[in-house]
């Protein structure tokens, strides 16, 4: 008996809690701020067959005037400091997606002296895009989920710059 | 003079979509176009699989562990797979001396919370019944 395929569930709808929310909910400005590879399987997203712009998605030129922060694959302890200096100078409130294996656990470079393994240790990580690389798929998705969060008044998680001691030890 | 070919024909398809009539624009989701060679999330055959242990020693990531699990009373080890640390090489997958490892092309692999969803620990291969 073969094990049954797995099927895509969408998210459920959630309630618009005030205009500010359903507005913001339809108008993320991104920052990308690509480290790795991964960044080559978000970018059909800006041409017209997937087509960012009619979920309201824009690249923002600076980080002033972002919403999402879309850090796309692999981070070192050296561009961590830009990433840290680039969500600081983002007004509130913030988000930040992050794409790939690489940024959750390590991904491919578990082992690397100098690869940041668990990125929410530094800054807190909305959402996660699994995949090594992520097809562009569920990008589609990781906006649908967005839209649905932040519509029903969701504000970004909050900033811990100590390290998370209790989450860092009973894993990796 | 392959290479020229193979511009020109990109060239001749960048302009085909120009003049064509019609949407070039995907629906979200049901009409992105996945291929069957895509690899996605895996499914694990429970009754060929033999506990082994193979898929779990060669995985290069080390997304792999054996857990116990219950199926008819008896416990068994099963392998699990941590999405969060899979890089889909495949090589569990072609290991695997029964092929009860196999890929699907599903790639909808999207959390809110990886400490909620449990990545980590969770079994994301599909159970029978
Ligand atoms: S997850 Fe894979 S594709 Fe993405 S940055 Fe890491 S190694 Fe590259
Ligand atoms: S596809 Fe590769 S990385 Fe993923 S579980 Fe199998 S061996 Fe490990
Ligand atoms: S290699 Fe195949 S048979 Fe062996 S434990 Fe893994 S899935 Fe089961």
């Amino acid at each position: 008996m073969l094990a049954k395929p797995p099927q895509l569930k969408m998210p459920g709808k959630t309630p618009i809690r005030g205009v500010g929310s359903w507005a913001r909910s339809r108008s993320f400005w991104i920052l990308n701020y690509f480290t790795g590879c991964c960044f080559i399987e978000a970018v059909p997203w800006v041409g017209s067959g997937y087509d960012m712009e009619r979920f309201g998605l824009l690249v923002a030129d600076t980080p002033r005037h972002a919403d999402v922060l879309m850090i796309g694959g692999y981070v070192t302890f050296k561009t961590l400091k830009r990433i840290i200096r680039i969500y600081q100078q983002m007004p509130k409130p913030k988000y930040i997606i992050a794409l790939g294996n690489c940024p959750m656990t390590g991904g491919t470079y578990w082992d690397s002296y100098n690869t940041v393994k668990c990125l929410d240790d530094y800054i807190p990580v909305d959402i996660w895009i699994a995949g090594c690389p992520p097809r562009p798929e569920p990008i589609g998705l990781a906006v649908v989920e967005a839209v649905n969060a932040v519509q029903s008044g969701y504000l970004g998680k909050t900033w811990r710059t100590k390290r998370r001691i209790e989450e860092k030890t009973n894993k990796y | 003079m392959i290479y020229v070919k193979t511009d020109v024909e990109g060239y001749v398809k960048t302009a085909e979509n120009l003049f064509k009539a019609g949407r070039i624009t995907y629906n979200f989701p049901p009409e992105t176009p996945i291929t069957e060679k895509a690899r996605g999330r895996h499914i694990l055959i429970f009754e060929a699989c033999k506990s082994c242990g193979l898929c779990a020693e060669i995985c290069p990531n080390m997304a792999i562990q054996m857990v116990e699990r219950e199926i008819d009373g008896k416990k068994v080890l099963k392998p699990q797979i941590d999405y969060a640390k899979c890089c889909f090489c495949g090589l569990c997958v072609d290991i695997c001396p029964r092929g009860a490892l196999r890929f699907t092309c599903f790639p909808m692999l999207v959390t809110m919370d990886k400490n909620n969803l449990n990545i980590h620990l969770k079994c994301w291969l599909n159970l029978p019944n």
